[in-house]
């Protein structure tokens, strides 16, 4: 289950590990929101279709770029849709799935209001 | 991959213009560098000019292909030069053909074509496949085994000096001996003869005597004793002269090895990273020092397998979760293999995942590392198993 304290977007976790530099955190949340973009709608069309093994597959891809990008709530929040969807456990993904789509609409949110805050560092 | 193949060169042989036209106008806007060669007897000649890496065999016969492919073998002088990969064209008939001599490493790839293809985009992204996968080879650094050939030279080379600098002190030692044994046996004659000189006087023995024993102990010395001690120098010398040629001969066949495995050993080792996510490719990207290593990557099991397969890597970096196999399913395959088994992989797991840290060692991984990461402890597991000396 997803931690209280996680918040949307945790840049320094990122800064953590690749540094500072604003085009190159920029570079990685663009790539980031691609794969959001690929693999939230394969997870929401998997859970609608209660296929865990889709589940559980979208879930994995999403969890550790987040966790990496410091998009600390929807990174906990994968890891325990996929764990649930491993163990098939359709009770515990009804409970947890329906945080899914605000949690994720408000990362997108901070990712892209951090990639203008990092575009307009870069130089030009 | 991110490469897209665009830039490679494609040449088409095919038996006749207007075959290779429909292919050539089905891929250009793709892969714009694209030639065809219908003449038999052009074909080497085409394909030294062309230098194609991508070769496509689009005749109606398998069998033709065949033969026309062994023809360019034979007579194309840059064709063993030119790395490039190869889709063989065929009919519905001969697919099962086709797949046998792909499958027996003749061919890379076919595609079904004639009478009629439904699927339009495959020869193009078989086309692409090539191309990705000869931009791997490209960029996917050395084979270890030849890190463990230069290896052995460089160990080769002082045991060679140490080698012939123990011969020389040993030629050396017995010059040296031989000298003080024409010495020794010289003034002991001279001892001797001197010796028996103050005897003969004593004795009052006439000065002719005593010249003449003198002058006999001299001829003996001379003629018998000296001889051989310089027949026994003499020997030294051609010893001397035949360590030297074969030191000569071997140096310079040393040194090229030397100098091949230099360049060998100063390729940075190639680390295969098995992931298929952009944001954590990206990452590694920018962690692991491009100077230091080659990076290569597969979003899949399958890909990985094959890269490893063309060039194994020093090490693979391998997710658990792939589109295709698992991670795991993967480092078995890899294990079974001879010469991939002693590849060291590395899983990268999440926290929750004990049981499949357990399935990955069992199944032969070296290691896990687990995410998120932090830089210090990713290059620390890539140090455990690249040498840093290495890979500096």
């Amino acid at each position: 289950m997803s931690d209280h304290n996680a918040v949307e977007l945790e840049v320094a976790v990122l800064h953590a590990l690749v540094g500072e530099e604003a085009a190159v955190v920029a570079g990685l949340l663009s790539t980031y929101l691609n794969t959001l973009g690929q693999s939230a709608p394969q997870l929401i069309c998997a859970l609608a279709m209660r296929d865990s093994h889709g589940v559980c597959r979208a879930a994995h891809v999403m969890k550790s770029p987040s966790l990496c990008v410091g998009a600390l709530l929807l990174g906990q929040l994968c890891g325990a849709l996929e764990e649930a969807a491993r163990a098939a456990d359709w009770p515990r993904l009804d409970a947890v799935a329906p945080s899914f789509e605000p949690v994720l609409a408000r990362t997108i949110r901070a990712v892209k209001l951090h990639i203008d805050v990092a575009r307009r560092q870069v130089p030009a | 991959m991110t490469t897209t193949g665009e830039s490679e060169k494609v040449l088409v042989f095919a038996a006749a213009a207007a075959d290779a036209d429909v292919i050539r106008k089905a891929l250009e806007v793709e892969f714009p560098a694209i030639a065809c060669s219908w003449e038999p007897d052009h074909a080497a000649d085409d394909f030294d000019r062309h230098q194609p890496s991508i070769v496509i065999l689009a005749f109606h016969k398998v069998e033709t292909s065949e033969q026309y492919y062994l023809a360019l073998f034979r007579n194309a002088r840059s064709i063993a030069k030119v790395q490039h990969r190869t889709i063989l064209l065929c009919n519905k008939d001969e697919v099962r053909a086709a797949y046998a001599l792909c499958r027996g490493g003749c061919f890379d790839d076919y595609v079904q074509y004639w009478p009629v293809t439904f699927d339009q985009p495959r020869l193009a992204m078989s086309v692409r496949l090539a191309a990705r996968e000869l931009a791997a080879c490209r960029n996917g650094g050395n084979d270890p085994r030849l890190g463990e050939m230069a290896r052995a030279v460089e160990q080769v080379q002082p045991i060679f000096d140490r080698g012939l600098s123990h011969s020389d002190r040993c030629l050396i030692a017995a010059d040296d001996a031989v000298r003080y044994l024409a010495d020794g046996i010289g003034s002991a004659m001279q001892d001797a003869a001197s010796g028996l000189g103050d005897r003969l006087v004593a004795m009052k023995a006439g000065s002719g005597v005593i010249r003449e024993v003198k002058r006999h102990l001299g001829m003996l010395a001379e003629e018998k004793v000296l001889p051989q001690v310089r027949e026994a120098a003499n020997a030294i010398g051609p010893a001397r002269e035949s360590l030297a040629a074969a030191a000569a001969a071997v140096r310079p066949k040393l040194d090229a090895a030397r100098k091949l495995a230099g360049e060998v050993a100063s390729e940075p080792p190639t680390i295969l990273i098995v992931e298929d996510e952009e944001t954590q490719r990206r990452i590694y990207s920018h962690l692991l020092d491009r100077t230091r290593y080659n990076l290569a990557f597969a979003s899949s099991g399958t890909e990985a397998l094959k890269l490893a397969t063309r060039r194994p890597p020093a090490l693979i970096l391998m997710d658990v979760m792939l589109p295709d196999l698992t991670g795991v399913e993967v480092t078995r395959r890899l294990k079974s293999s001879d010469t991939l088994a002693g590849v060291p992989v590395v899983m990268i797991t999440g926290r929750s995942e004990r049981e499949i840290v357990m399935q990955s060692l069992a199944a032969g991984a070296a290691d896990f590392l687990v995410k998120p990461f932090t830089p210090q402890s990713l290059q620390q597991k890539v140090e455990q198993y690249i040498d840093p000396r290495v890979a500096a």
